[in-house]
């Protein structure tokens, strides 16, 4: 069942663990979503997007998507969700200087706020950390409004710097002079990204993933690895890489059923290709956590 | 098997205040008798935390000086240890920030003592 904490200030955090079910919604707030375990499949238009443990998503305000869970294994999902006037209000409070702030303290702000890319964005470091301590505290019997409001204002702190880092700085690694190809032309990569990350345990091929981002094999192997510092098939390793990672730590998974999990053929070069990046097999990395 | 304690050394303004401090607002336990805890003498004051890995030795200045470090305090969770003393009124040094390690904020008591509450963060995954 699904719970649902409405703070003084009307943001809100939703929290539940189900498996077979799925929601039609229109976002009446902006949102993050993650999950920590498992599999949750939105769609948004004609975007599928599946958010794993190491990837959250972001719904803008207004947005209609559906959303499922299809396994039988129970996920664990959880949702913060901010209302238009916090969001505006941090905005101006992190993109002001003091002497602004100081000079004209109630100003309501009349330029829209950024409409960040609903995408799939690298679920780990602070936001991760304090999201699970948000989640905990939400999991526990403290209703304490002003901590959990705390854990929202660095949520959406830790987010903001996610987003400068993956969509500001690496749209400006794109050698591309028109301001307007350049959002394009990252849009349409990051549509790539989404999809290699939704279908990462897949047998995806190269021109697969080019025509769901409409983009030359040619064009999209150089400007992929402009941004992202790496081609698509070692993207895609990393990602699988990344996912047995967490499995190897949360679950109690055979190394030969993760690497079928991850779409690996062969365990011999799974365990060479997990050691060569982590510098340890996949059995003593697990064993690093039973100790 | 050894019985090494292994514990950090705090100069502090007044041993047995920063003990009292860390024994209301952070659970920690005192380890020495309660003689020497209460004595405000100048003997140092063995602090542990209530998971048995934090133990600090709050030991008077030498030079009868304020010390002007902070006393590092290892938390599992900073915020809401912050939140905590906040609540509680303790004077707030700097809100919690960022670091390469993690999260840390800094909070005073009434004589002068400084604390560092330190949340160490795993970034390497």
């Amino acid at each position: 069942m699904r719970k649902t904490q409405v703070l003084q200030n009307q943001n809100k955090v939703q929290s539940e663990t189900i498996s077979k079910v799925k929601y039609v919604n229109e976002c009446q707030e902006f949102s993050v979503r993650m999950v920590f375990n498992g599999d949750e499949r939105y769609t948004i238009g004609n975007r599928n997007i599946s958010v794993y443990p190491g990837n959250f998503l972001i719904i803008n305000e207004g947005t209609t998507f559906t959303s499922e869970i299809a396994s039988d294994a129970p996920v664990n999902t959880m949702s913060v969700l901010y209302t238009a006037s916090f969001l505006n209000s941090f905005h101006r409070t992190i993109t002001s200087t003091d002497n602004e702030l100081m000079d004209e303290p109630f100003h309501v702000p009349t330029e829209t706020l950024p409409l960040f890319p609903e995408t799939l964005y690298p679920f780990k470091g602070d936001m991760l950390f304090n999201s699970v301590h948000l989640k905990n505290l939400f999991n526990s019997d403290v209703n304490d409004d002003v901590l959990m409001n705390e854990y929202l204002y660095h949520c959406l702190l830790n987010f903001y710097r996610v987003y400068q880092k993956e969509i500001i700085q690496k749209s400006e690694q794109l050698n591309v002079l028109k301001s307007n190809t350049r959002v394009e032309l990252f849009r349409r990569l990051n549509n790539a990204k989404d999809y290699m990350i939704s279908n990462y345990n897949k047998d995806i091929s190269l021109n697969e993933i080019c025509r769901y981002a409409c983009l030359s094999e040619t064009h999209f192997f150089r400007s992929f690895r402009q941004t992202f510092h790496c081609t698509p098939h070692q993207y895609l390793m990393q990602l699988r890489l990344s996912q047995s990672k967490h499995m190897l730590k949360n679950t109690n998974y055979e190394v030969k059923e993760i690497v079928s999990i991850i779409g690996f053929d062969c365990v011999s070069s799974f365990i060479r290709l997990f050691k060569n990046r982590f510098g340890v097999t996949p059995g003593n990395y697990r064993m690093g956590f039973a100790a | 098997m050894s019985s090494i304690l292994k514990y950090s050394t705090a100069c502090v303004n007044k041993p047995a205040e920063a003990s009292r401090f860390l024994n209301l607002h952070l659970n920690f336990v005192n380890y020495n008798s309660d003689k020497t805890a209460q004595s405000g003498n100048g003997d140092g004051v063995l602090v542990g935390n209530k998971y048995g890995n934090n133990y600090l030795l709050c030991s008077p200045s030498s030079t009868g000086k304020k010390s002007e470090e902070a006393i590092i305090i290892n938390t599992d969770n900073c915020l809401r240890d912050f939140h905590q003393l906040k609540n509680a009124g303790i004077q707030i040094v700097h809100v919690p920030k960022y670091t390469t390690d993690g999260l840390e904020a800094v909070f005073a008591d009434n004589y002068g003592n400084k604390y560092m509450l330190v949340e160490k963060r795993d970034y390497s995954d």
